[in-house]
């Protein structure tokens, strides 16, 4: 409960922090370069929630525990609602700073696929009625659609010409003001927490749920 | 004060030169906005008046979100300990 009660604190000196202390990035349109502190981390928690839903579908394939398949659901839904909010704020900023909510740059095409690939576990998982198979044919999806995580979040931006900002807002630049480096840093780890309390949310209701209605999940 | 914002990229299908000529020009815009931004006072203090109101509304949110979190939690543990007396 205390570390609920620190982070709900943390999150709030974070977003003050980010609007008061930190300054905004030189080359940006007025202050939408504090988009930073709150887009970023929703990507790194989409892409760690897709990541630990590959490891936990891996392993309820080779334990069948269906723990683990509640973990890999879980975190491949709060994965997808992280990856939807990232691209509602990337799509602020584009706005502000390209003049269209939506131009189809390589990293707003690339993280739409991605979208669509995870959209396409949750039909996977209520298509199938019966739950062990449902569990096997999910647990293998996940595997597979991780695979082009790092293509489509890593590669593909960088092996094209893409009008989203890289080295000004990388904190390994060495052009990043380090109020700005420490804000960010705080952002991420606030993020992290929060979803590692919706995570555990997550699974004690899919474990509740499973109590209740065995052959639903 | 220029206008900051300019044709979206995409739109032109001419090329790579284009696209990225279009990005030097876009970045060129935004220093001169930021520049008549940070020389006008009025537009200093409407930018920060602006900034506070985000960041009350962006408070605002998070307690939201944070309080349906909390609530979310006691609720779950009530469902657990009935299931553990049942």
């Amino acid at each position: 409960m205390i570390y609920k009660i620190l982070l709900t604190i943390w999150m709030a000196v974070i977003i003050i922090a980010s609007f008061l202390y930190a300054g905004a990035a030189a080359g940006f349109p007025g202050e939408t370069s504090r988009i930073l502190f709150f887009h970023v981390p929703q990507a790194w928690i989409a892409t760690l929630a897709f990541l630990i839903s590959m490891i936990a579908s891996a392993v309820y394939l080779g334990k069948r525990r269906v723990k683990a398949d509640y973990l890999a659901q879980s975190a491949a839904e709060l994965g997808f609602l992280f990856c939807i909010l990232a691209t509602i704020t990337g799509s602020v900023f584009a706005k502000a700073t390209w003049g269209a909510f939506w131009n189809w740059d390589p990293r707003q095409t690339s993280i739409v696929i991605l979208l669509m690939i995870y959209g396409a576990y949750f039909s996977i998982r209520s298509a199938v009625s019966d739950p062990d198979r449902r569990r096997v044919f999910a647990g293998v999806y996940s595997i597979l659609a991780f695979v082009t995580v790092p293509f489509l979040v890593f590669v593909v931006p960088r092996i094209t010409i893409s009008l989203h900002p890289e080295n000004t807002m990388n904190p390994a630049s060495p052009g990043m003001d380090p109020k700005t480096l420490k804000v960010f840093l705080g952002s991420l780890f606030a993020y992290t927490g929060l979803f590692v309390w919706m995570l555990r949310l997550k699974i004690r209701v899919l474990t509740i749920e499973g109590l209740r209605k065995p052959n639903i999940l | 004060m220029p206008d900051s914002r300019c044709e979206s990229p995409g739109s032109n299908t001419s090329g790579i030169r284009d696209r990225v000529s279009a990005r030097h020009e876009v970045k060129l815009a935004l220093n001169d906005s930021q520049i008549t931004d940070n020389d006008s006072r009025n537009g200093g203090r409407r930018m920060k008046e602006g900034l506070s109101f985000v960041m009350g509304v962006n408070l605002i949110i998070w307690c939201g979100i944070a309080l349906y979190l909390f609530i979310l939690d006691r609720r779950i543990k009530k469902l657990e300990e009935r299931n553990t007396d049942t």
